[in-house]
């Protein structure tokens, strides 16, 4: 097993209830993977599933990259850039 | 180069002189400030939050990518967070260069980029409650 941390943000934060939470997860497990495991843990965020993106090490993901023992990922919802809307 | 995430008011002339130099022609900065309303709705204030680090690393990503792109050496990005107030900058951003059209273009991918990838999120207090605001996917 390894232990991630995983920190939340905006609308992942208000939906999981909590900024930042540690899992222990399976050795080897995906970014994609980690995703499936996250969302049946944390259910509400099914209501963002499709658009939150997921950094690890401050980097973003594309899905196959595989999770270490003390990484952290963290869960980005949309940014704020309404393109035309916000500013 | 300053590319930083502050908690403290941005002047509009707070990153001028860091991209001033003898052989620029051109500074082209934009500001961001905040509207009293999305829609014609009443906006009260905005919190913004960010993942700070990732943040800082993804505009730093940007002025690399302006370097590659254009003739340009100097630009440097500030954005806020926290409550920010009607009329207070969000984000400035500036870049010099030696002539006006790379400066103008090179401002616009800057601001156009940030929005679209970096880890900032803004949520609108006011006459809706409280909402957070996602952009394009």
């Amino acid at each position: 097993m390894i232990k991630v941390k995983v920190l939340f943000f905006a609308a992942s934060q208000d939906l999981a209830g909590c900024k930042e939470s540690e899992l222990e997860l399976s050795e080897n497990i995906t970014i994609g993977e980690f995703r499936k495991v996250l969302v049946s843990k944390y259910t509400r965020l099914k209501k963002i599933e499709t658009s939150f993106s997921i950094a690890l090490n401050s980097t973003y993901t594309r899905g196959d990259e595989k999770l270490t023992d003390g990484c952290e990922v963290a869960i980005i919802p949309p940014v704020s850039g309404g393109k035309g809307r916000s500013i | 180069m300053t590319v930083k995430i502050v908690e403290t008011p941005i002047e509009s002339h707070d990153l001028y002189n860091q991209v001033l130099k003898d052989s620029q022609g051109a500074i082209v900065t934009f500001v961001g400030v905040v509207r009293d309303n999305t829609g014609g709705k009443r906006t009260d204030y905005l919190i913004y939050e960010a993942y700070k680090e990732m943040a800082e690393n993804e505009m730093a990503k940007i002025v690399d990518e302006i370097k590659k792109k254009w003739d340009i050496e100097d630009v440097a990005i500030l954005h806020r967070i926290g409550k920010l107030n009607i009329g207070e900058i969000s984000v400035l951003i500036a870049v010099g260069s030696p002539h006006r059209s790379e400066a103008f273009d090179g401002c616009r991918y800057a601001i156009d980029r940030l929005k679209e990838k970096v880890p900032i999120w803004k949520k609108e207090i006011g006459e809706d409650g409280e909402t957070w605001i996602e952009g394009p996917k």
